[in-house]
């Protein structure tokens, strides 16, 4: 029944135009920051390698498929929340507000299996996405830009992964990305339970990253003990995989946060779920 | 001799200090079909919602099928098929995508079939494909029954399924209720404001009040124990109305507009009074009954009122 489930909560976002905005805006943003690079790439290079070259000097060109698509990444996915919640931010509230929550939850499905295969649908969209993100920023870049080695500035100073090396680092940098941004839709699809209009969870969500994005980055005592727990601390890590050495206590750290972030936030929904009144 | 669907025994549901159903016990016998009566906010539609675990009740006890609703939630809930007040769908997939749907969330294994099987049934044929959006509030009504009817169940729970319905519309509906209880044995709930309607279909009655049940039981019964409303037309009035008097209490007859009788009767009193009009020689043209649920529902209803 939990499959039968996931297969419809999969049709309903395959169905809904608002789930294929997010594809849209990322196809949009990818392609206008590889046409903005493959025109004018050597400048911004030289602007942001200007300070290095004092005291190293860079033969040929850093510019390449694999750098174009570490750039890529990094401007967008601070991007990605907000087209995950706007999908998964409506999969409960949604359907409460057209009334077809009424119809589900009346069927010998449990609640709690229903809204599991709803957190279930979320993993799958959020997967699809940075599939998508991961096909247009690396792929397309790799096709347009080429192979290379990837120069990544890191707080130690500027480090080079070889060519063969970088593809590897790209997964498990996707893998990391995607458990990021499972928390955020993790934190949407239990917001939805909480209300019974789709544009609440959205504003919500994005109201809770922005918070904690904050004290994140305020430099005040009394958060330092929070900053390391919070998920938006660890949205980021994903660029830690292409450090030499790999920093895998602080990305294992990493891991943690975001999972048990993700199991608190279903656990509560699960548990407000089932003992909810459905009213609409 | 028939089991018992519904057992609700002492159900309260409350918001804050509200108690919008209070002590509430009813019971629901197989094969039969219970109308549900009230104003609007007497309890109906919580009490529906609380059995088809929309809402949970705070106390009380709820058994249906003979089974705790805790511990078979899903059992239950395969058995029952239900329109809960108006009917909604995805409405960006069309009819027959909604139907799959929602059988395959019933656990039917070829939910494709059924769903056309009941379009067919409810003479949605041909529009399978059409968008939910597209359709009428008719159409939609009767969306609601085919889903209702998805994975066969055998208590069916309607809420208002007439509304916005246009005559014939409604007449299908009443057919419909009509077929599945006589011809298919399915148990029904109806709630509805539609007297006519309800009293058409309905075996057994329970009248609802500010959330509590003024009275239970089989229709026949509880409509029997009342006078009916007896619209006599006759040739001779004069005579009519000096035989009328030397029969019944002044008090149950009056002369209407046009010389027509109307007079207030037993089931008994009927027969008897025809008779003797008939054997003085008074031509009888019509003898009209109104609806009695109507005034058995606005007697129950004042007396609660008064109280």
């Amino acid at each position: 029944m939990w499959w039968a489930s996931l297969y419809n909560e999969s049709i309903k976002i395959l169905a809904k135009p608002r789930s294929y905005l997010g594809f849209l805006a990322i196809t949009l943003l990818v392609g206008v920051i590889l046409l903005a690079l493959a025109l004018d790439g050597e400048s911004y290079l030289d602007f942001v390698t200007g300070s290095l070259e004092q005291n190293l000097m860079i033969e040929g060109s850093m510019l390449n498929g694999h750098l174009v698509g570490f750039i890529v990444l990094q401007m967008l996915v601070v991007h990605l929340p907000l087209l995950v919640a706007l999908v998964t931010g409506d999969l409960i509230s949604g359907e409460a507000a057209m009334g077809t929550l009424r119809n589900l939850v009346t069927r010998p499905l449990s609640r709690r299996s229903l809204l599991l295969s709803k957190y279930g649908a979320a993993a799958v969209y959020t997967m699809v996405l940075l599939i998508w993100l991961g096909l247009m920023a690396v792929g397309v870049a790799q096709w347009i830009f080429g192979p290379g080695d990837l120069a990544v500035l890191s707080g130690e100073g500027l480090q080079i992964l070889p060519s063969v090396a970088v593809m590897p680092r790209f997964l498990q940098a996707f893998a990391l990305a995607f458990l990021a941004l499972y928390t955020v839709a993790a934190i949407s699809v239990t917001f939805s339970c909480l209300a019974d209009n789709s544009i609440g969870p959205i504003v919500g969500t994005m109201a809770l990253i922005m918070v904690f994005t904050l004290i994140g980055t305020l430099d005040v005592p009394l958060f330092e003990h929070v900053r390391p727990f919070l998920f938006t601390t660890h949205m980021a890590a994903w660029r830690s995989l292409f450090l030499d050495p790999t920093p895998w206590s602080d990305i294992l750290f990493s891991i943690g946060v975001l999972t048990v972030h993700c199991a608190a936030l279903m656990a509560f929904g699960l548990h407000y779920f089932d003992r909810k009144d459905i009213l609409t | 001799m028939a089991h018992p669907i519904i057992e609700a025994q002492g159900l309260v549901k409350a918001y804050g200090s509200f108690k919008a159903v209070d002590d509430l016990s009813f019971e629901l016998k197989e094969g039969s079909v219970m109308g549900f009566l009230g104003p609007n906010g007497a309890g109906k539609s919580t009490t529906l919602r609380m059995l088809v675990d929309l809402i949970r009740p705070v106390s009380g006890k709820l058994r249906l099928f003979g089974l705790d609703y805790h511990r078979h939630r899903g059992r239950i809930l395969s058995r029952i098929g239900c329109l809960i007040e108006k009917p909604d769908f995805y409405k960006y997939l069309g009819a027959l995508q909604n139907l799959e749907l929602l059988g395959r969330a019933s656990g039917i294994r070829q939910p494709r079939a059924k769903a056309v099987e009941m379009l067919e049934f409810v003479g949605l044929r041909g529009r399978e494909k059409d968008a939910v959006s597209s359709f009428s509030h008719g159409m939609r009504q009767r969306l609601g029954l085919a889903q209702c009817l998805m994975h066969d169940p055998d208590l069916i729970i309607l809420d208002e399924p007439g509304t916005g319905l246009d005559p014939q519309g409604i007449v299908d509906m009443r057919e419909m209720i009509l077929k599945l209880n006589r011809e298919q044995g399915k148990t029904i709930l109806l709630s509805s404001h539609h007297l006519p309607e309800v009293e058409a279909v309905a075996t057994h009655l329970v009248v609802m009040n500010r959330g509590r049940c003024l009275v239970q039981g089989s229709a026949s019964d509880l409509l029997s124990q009342q006078n009916r409303q007896i619209r006599l037309e006759v040739g001779q009035v004069k005579e009519a109305l000096e035989c009328v008097s030397s029969l019944l209490s002044s008090d149950q007859y009056r002369l209407g507009e046009g010389g027509v009788l109307n007079l207030s009767l037993s089931r008994d009193e009927l027969p008897a009074l025809i008779k003797t009009l008939v054997e003085r020689g008074i031509a009888v043209y019509a003898v009209e009954s109104r609806q009695q649920l109507e005034d058995f529902y606005m007697q129950i209803l004042h007396q609660n009122n008064q109280e």
